[in-house]
């Protein structure tokens, strides 16, 4: 039997793995809710101890893949909605540079909405730094408020309101007390606030400054990015340092490595304490799986996750893991000193009959199917038969038991082969932006695996050169390629490394020798347009080695990594992380070759500007939400046909993003909208 | 003493209790005339083996006929010296060690130090030592490091680990149900975990492989009483695997028993 809904002609129960929480469906409530409110207690806690240290990480263990560990990240991000800033990271992939890593993927995070809730809505919804920088601000000043430090004289401004009404807004309000903050608060109510942190002892007195004009620059801004540069430990322009007012000695050092990475760990230390004047953090460690493949890596990750507990106040941590390789392979290889700040672990545990006939009509839901339909779907003969002989089944394995009766296959379907599947990764990074952002672990990985499968390419690290390199590939007679994974730059830095690619090539005459870094969509252009002096040098011997990524190609390099995790975590049915890296080696062949190439004149020339995409207007997602509230689900290209002309996939998909309602499922062919409120 | 040239005579075995090498080999001289009084001495003496298969020095007698039959007999393999003197054969060996030492721990539900296990001879505690070191390899025995002011490590028989009394009283009598739903408590316990490797069930149960799998199969699934889950199969050693049972045309490496 084979069932189908009018319009529909995707399997509703196609998707079966997270990739990330934040994009979790709609739950089974009662599934493994014990753990759910075990860590919203553990989280309570830590919101009742805000300067406490050393609360063990809250270790998630699954008996098998698919009993939902990312899944239940996400609801716990959604349970505790509004009350911590949330942070999800995937493995690092160096050592020497953990806490850098870690630190991109907290700016990163910061940019997601700060409301995951479907029922309300706003055109400008706040990232979640947004309401970090306006609750720490608020706060400080509320406090100075009340301690008498500052005196209203005229109109209405009380420290109660200024805490809670959403109206009051540093940043994009309006009203006349928002206008009087603004307008006061760097001559006058700055010192104020700043006298209150002393007693944190933060690393760096620019953290108020840099949060306010983080809030009062319009986003794209050279201000704005300025600040998130800041935020990141990346060396600012003199230009910005001046416009953000901060001492020379505040601006971000590029080397050496040592001092950036500690550097990079005080940073997360300062967010975490500075946030005791708005909301805790929540870090969710995930697909730690990747760990047990690197010794070194999996060691650090041990320190790095004792590190956290034991000196960062003000967060809570949970870890995610499978219990077979946590047990026989991660576990054993953290030293012994460092196992007992891992909790006692909490099992998942699957849905048992009633729990999967709920799974079934939320599913569902979206689609409105006929009450006959869902009644023949959820044929109780057909449910005892999946469950006969056990009381429950993982998620997962029951998603594809109601996946293959959808499609009304009489046996279970074959392993599709790697390149479907790979295909269908790719569709959902093709519309997922975010998914696409620079990560340098992603470059880290493909560099040391799988495009450096070929016998000929020696992989070793080599950061003698420059400190902006660090991976080396030598293919005897033929090429010296340094690889470095930064994210931005001070042009001087640029400069420096112009100048030691110049003296590499001069160092291995006849063979291809240049530095190659990754750029992604979302970087600044090397050298960017208005370094003027030095842009051409750096242009010159760098051009070579830059590989400006366009969007298919960042998409296609990001979803190898995320293939490979989901494999090694045990998330793609039929593959191991070795047949998924094997099958990357000759998917990913030509970056190989395109690396390894002699580089042609064609890199002196001016690269074509980018020009930044105009983000969409209120009425434009007024009308994309109305659109796909009305129709409940319809396709990419039907929403396109409806909006009219001028409307862009880019446009739509980037206006999805800031409608937390609308869910996009991608398939290869199709790409569905849904709603989800 | 004659030289100790050897050949083989074609003679039936004297006695059906000595091993064959006594009869295979006798000392050169044998041939021509064997004394009636060495004669006599070497089967007296053999005699006395088969009565006692331990002889200490004293037992076996000081006398130098009797010491020149024992050399023969040594010489020839038909005795043994270990920390006394032993029929060939029935010597102590790391089998009767870990036999003996396994007596001992399932006597007790207690906490043994390694030295009450190991024999007070000298010559024999290397063999104790080997046994131990097996039978832990084996996880018959489980041991405790203990760490203070003299570190030391204590053994138990796997048979006493979170266990009842009353239980342990009828431990050779359990029927195999009650054997895997203790043995499936022990790993969990010990573990942390409501899932255990099924590999460890069938060890820990201390029943073969194919009475545990019998029991989760016919016993276990229709009851709904077990749990199985399919753990990681690349990260799987070869007993988890070849323990491993299919259910849903998927091989599952786990199990969880409800209680």
């Amino acid at each position: 039997m084979k069932f189908e809904l009018p319009g529909l002609s995707i399997n509703p129960f196609e998707k079966d793995v997270v990739h990330k929480p934040r994009e979790c469906p709609s739950s089974v409530a009662t599934l493994n809710e014990d753990i759910l409110s075990g860590l919203v207690a553990a989280f309570e806690s830590v919101n009742a101890n805000r300067t406490d240290v050393g609360n063990k990480a809250e270790l998630i263990l699954s008996a098998a893949p698919g009993y939902g560990k990312s899944h239940l990240v996400g609801r716990l991000f959604k349970a505790l909605n509004h009350k911590s800033t949330q942070i999800f990271l995937t493995p690092f992939q160096t050592v020497s540079l953990c806490w850098q890593s870690i630190l991109l993927h907290i700016v990163n995070e910061l940019d997601y909405p700060e409301s995951s809730d479907e029922t309300k809505w706003s055109f400008d919804e706040p990232r979640q730094l947004d309401a970090l920088a306006e609750g720490v601000l608020k706060n400080l000043i509320a406090n100075a408020i009340d301690e008498g430090l500052v005196r209203i004289v005229q109109g209405e401004l009380q420290s109660e309101q200024l805490r809670k009404s959403p109206e009051i807004s540093l940043g994009k309000g309006s009203d006349p007390r928002s206008t009087w903050l603004r307008d006061h608060f760097i001559d006058e109510l700055l010192p104020l606030c700043q006298q209150q942190l002393f007693p944190l002892r933060l690393t760096s007195t620019g953290w108020l400054k840099v949060l306010f004009y983080y809030l009062t620059s319009s986003p794209g801004s050279e201000i704005r990015q300025g600040c998130l540069e800041w935020l990141r430990y990346e060396t600012l322009e003199d230009s910005i340092v001046q416009s953000l007012g901060i001492g020379p000695g505040e601006n971000p050092r590029s080397e050496p490595v040592d001092v950036v990475n500690n550097a990079c760990w005080l940073r997360i230390h300062d967010f975490c304490k500075l946030a005791r004047y708005y909301r805790p953090f929540l870090f969710s460690f995930d697909q730690t799986e990747d760990y047990k493949t690197n010794l070194e890596l999996l060691q650090q990750f041990g320190r790095v996750v004792v590190r956290m507990v034991n000196e960062v106040p003000n967060q809570l941590t949970v870890v995610t893991a499978n219990q077979a390789i946590w047990d026989n392979q991660i576990f054993p290889n953290i030293d012994d000193a460092h196992r007992d700040r891992f909790s006692i672990s909490k099992q998942l545990r699957g849905l048992d009959s009633r729990e999967a006939e709920e799974l079934i009509r939320l599913r569902l839901a979206p689609f409105a199917p006929a009450s006959e339909l869902l009644d023949r779907f959820l044929d109780r003969q057909w449910l005892n038969a999946v469950f006969s002989g056990r009381k429950t089944l993982p998620a997962r394995e029951f998603m594809q038991q109601c996946r293959d009766r959808w499609a009304g296959a009489k046996i279970e379907a074959p392993v599709p082969p790697l390149e479907q599947i790979f295909e269908e990764y790719l569709s959902e990074f093709r519309v997922n932006p975010r998914w696409r952002y620079f990560d340098p672990d992603v470059f880290r990985w493909l560099v040391k695996g799988p495009l450096a499968a070929d016998p000929a390419i020696v992989c070793t690290e080599n950061n003698k050169e420059t400190p902006f390199a660090e991976l080396q590939w030598s293919v005897p007679g033929r090429a010296e390629i340094l690889f470095g994974f930064v994210r931005e730059l001070h042009f001087t830095q640029w400069k420096k490394i112009a100048d030691v690619a110049e003296a590499w090539r001069a160092k291995h005459p006849g063979k291809v020798a240049k530095i190659v870094y990754f750029r992604s969509e979302d970087l600044n252009p090397v050298p960017k347009p208005t370094w003027t002096k030095t842009g051409p040098a750096i242009r010159a011997a760098l051009g070579p080695g830059l590989l400006v990524l366009s969007k298919e190609e960042s998409t296609v390099l990001n979803a190898a990594r995320d293939l490979y995790l989901e494999a090694v975590s045990g998330n793609v049915s039929g593959y191991s992380g070795e047949d998924v890296l094997h099958f990357l080696q000759r998917r990913l062949a030509s970056w190989r070759e395109r690396i390894l190439r002699s580089p042609s004149p064609s890199h002196l020339e001016e690269p074509e500007r980018r020009t930044p995409s105009k983000p969409p207007d209120q009425s434009f997602l007024e009308k994309l939400r109305t659109l796909v509230r009305q129709e409940k689900f319809l396709s990419l290209s039907d929403a396109l046909e409806k909006l009219g002309a001028g409307t862009s996939e880019d446009l739509l998909l980037e206006a999805c993003e800031k409608i937390p309602q609308i869910q996009k499922i991608a398939h290869p062919n199709m790409v569905v909208l849904i709603w989800q409120g | 003493m004659p030289n100790a040239a050897r050949l083989t005579l074609n003679a039936s075995n004297p006695d059906p209790e000595l091993p064959p090498s006594a009869f295979l080999l006798l000392p050169f001289h044998a041939r021509h005339l064997l004394a009636e009084t060495h004669v006599s001495h070497r089967q007296k003496l053999l005699e006395k083996f088969t009565r006692r298969s331990r002889l200490t020095s004293s037992e076996v007698g000081r006398s130098a006929a009797v010491q020149s039959a024992l050399n023969e007999l040594l010489a020839d393999g038909v005795v043994r010296k270990v920390d006394a003197y032993y029929l060939a054969g029935r010597e102590p060996s790391t089998q009767t060690e870990k036999a003996r030492i396994t007596q001992l721990l399932e006597s007790k539900r207690k906490l043994f130090p390694a030295s009450s296990l190991l024999s007070k001879k000298k010559a024999l505690k290397p063999l104790g030592r080997s046994a131990l070191a097996e039978l832990v390899d084996e996880r018959v025995v489980l041991e405790l490091p203990v760490h203070g002011k003299s570190s030391q490590i204590l053994y138990i028989h796997h048979s006493y680990l979170a266990r009842s009394e009353a239980e342990v009283q009828t431990a050779p009598q359990r029927p195999v149900e009650e054997r895997i739903l203790a043995a499936y408590r022990d790993g969990s316990t010990a573990r942390q975990r409501r899932s255990i490797p099924i590999s460890e069930l069938i060890q820990r149960s201390g029943l073969t492989a194919s009475e545990v799998r019998t029991w989760i199969v016919e016993t276990g699934i229709p009851a709904r009483k077990v749990q199985l889950d399919q753990g990681d199969w690349a990260s799987a050693s070869d007993d988890e695997r070849a323990a491993a049972i299919e259910q849903g045309g998927r091989k599952r490496l786990y199990i969880a028993i409800e209680p």
